[in-house]
């Protein structure tokens, strides 16, 4: 039988090394594969790069344990990471279980003055610089703060942060109080066990899954192939996109896991559909508190109606407006256009919209681009 | 530089320098449409399925 592989990680520094002997020779003892570089892991044979070696270690492991205390470790210039943060990385983009131990003072700095000086500095960062800032500068920043302890690395303040962004939980390390490791696995065999007897439902929710998708990608290559006599009944049609679409939040993303709140969009609160009627855009329906003028001539260009039909048809465009504190997203297929309504959370105004047009643009058009997907398909099969 | 931002008022449309009107209607054409960003959900979908058909097998292998 397998047993669980278990990869230590730490930096080398000298609060830490019993401890890592210490699980090191509890954890063998216990029945599971420990692996921890000076054990049984390098620096051997000496051809080999060791921190290739160590990630391959800790990508063949079935669990991360990690111990972070004051010091930050090797910082490598070329990664702009030390060599334990890339260990980190690895082991939570493979999706293994990351178990992580933080110096219980260390934490409560983090997360009593740290965490929120990094977040305050990243904002302002962003909203001057429009990009997030490197650790180095991270570091920078945090090395002049007289608040923080001198004899913490800085580093650690910018681990303990990406680690809070990818929501990993960190458990108290009390240097000199022994981990009790029989409980602290039985409890996670106990989490596990409650997962194990899910295999078969998840597997077949997902299958379920893949049935709908398929079914999706069968319509959208049958409906191009009908004619739609007629949209009958458009206020049905409206009342039922106005109410699918929910509000969310609008955030600024710089990568895979790290992003920043920007702001909130409320619930769809209005609709109108238009369709092309000679030389100007007729209302056929509206539904929510939308004003809807009865109709815009196509020279008119203060209307996102007109706007959006201009870019041609499949068009869709996400519009701010001040005044309104309102956002609207339009959408065209054949002749018609159809508008959604989102209120703008009291954040936002133009210079707001303006920093972060990309993240309004995501947020609002990936809430349900699927119903999108449908809307288009039908609206475009509507016989003109 | 161009900020990547038009407005719309009185029947014009601008790129969208330094403060502008209350009442001008902003907009930023979007780098991904609605057909890609649901693209990118399917796919990861898939992807995740088969990760968890993946994940499910070595759990249970013995």
């Amino acid at each position: 039988m397998d047993k669980t592989k278990i990869f230590i990680s730490s930096v080398n520094e000298d609060g830490l090394h019993a401890l890592r002997r210490s699980v090191f020779r509890e954890l063998a003892a216990l029945g599971h594969e420990p692996v921890m570089w000076e054990e049984n892991l390098g620096p051997w044979p000496a051809h080999v790069d060791p921190i290739a070696k160590c990630l391959q270690a800790v990508q063949e492991s079935d669990i991360y344990l990690l111990f972070i205390g004051s010091k930050a470790g090797t910082y490598r210039t070329e990664a702009e990471r030390t060599v334990t943060h890339m260990e980190f990385i690895k082991a939570h983009e493979q999706g293994k279980t990351v178990l992580v131990f933080g110096d219980v003072e260390v934490k409560s700095r983090y997360f009593g003055s740290a965490h929120r000086i990094l977040e305050e500095y990243v904002e302002r960062f962003v909203a001057e610089n429009e990009r997030f800032p490197k650790p180095r500068e991270m570091m920078d920043r945090l090395a002049g703060e007289a608040g923080l302890p001198k004899e913490v690395d800085p580093y650690v303040w910018y681990l303990y942060y990406d680690m809070s962004l990818r929501k990993v939980y960190i458990d108290d390390l009390s240097l000199g109080v022994p981990i009790d490791w029989k409980t602290y696995f039985s409890d996670l065999l106990r989490r596990g066990s409650i997962l194990l007897p899910l295999e078969e439902t998840i597997l077949q929710s997902g299958e379920r899954l893949e049935q709908f998708d398929d079914a999706f990608e069968v319509m959208t290559k049958w409906v191009p192939h009908f004619r739609i006599a007629e949209l009958h009944n458009p206020l049905a049609f409206l009342e039922t996109v106005m109410s699918r679409l929910s509000g969310g939040a609008v955030e600024y993303a710089y990568g895979p896991y790290m992003s920043e709140f920007i702001g909130r969009y409320g619930k769809c609160s209005a609709a109108t559909l238009y369709a092309l009627d000679g030389d100007r855009m007729v209302l056929v329906a509206k539904t929510g508190d939308a004003i809807g003028e009865p109709h815009y001539d196509l020279q008119n260009g203060d209307s996102y109606v007109v706007l959006t039909y201009r870019m041609g048809d499949q068009a869709e465009q996400v519009y701010f407006k001040e005044s309104r504190r309102m956002f609207y997203y339009s959408i065209r297929s054949g002749p018609y256009i159809l508008t959604v309504h989102f209120p703008a959370g009291p954040d936002w105004d133009q210079k707001r919209f303006m920093l972060f047009k990309e993240s309004v643009n995501d947020a609002i058009m990936s809430k349900n681009p699927l119903m999108i997907a449908f809307i288009k398909l039908f609206l475009g099969g509507i016989r003109a | 530089m161009s900020t990547g931002v038009f407005a719309a008022k009185n029947g014009r449309v601008w790129e969208a320098v330094g403060l502008q009107p209350k009442e001008a209607l902003l907009f930023a054409p979007a780098k991904k449409g609605s057909a890609q960003l649901l693209r990118e959900q399917r796919d990861l979908m898939k992807h995740t399925n088969r990760s968890l058909k993946d994940s499910f097998a070595r759990a249970t292998k013995r």
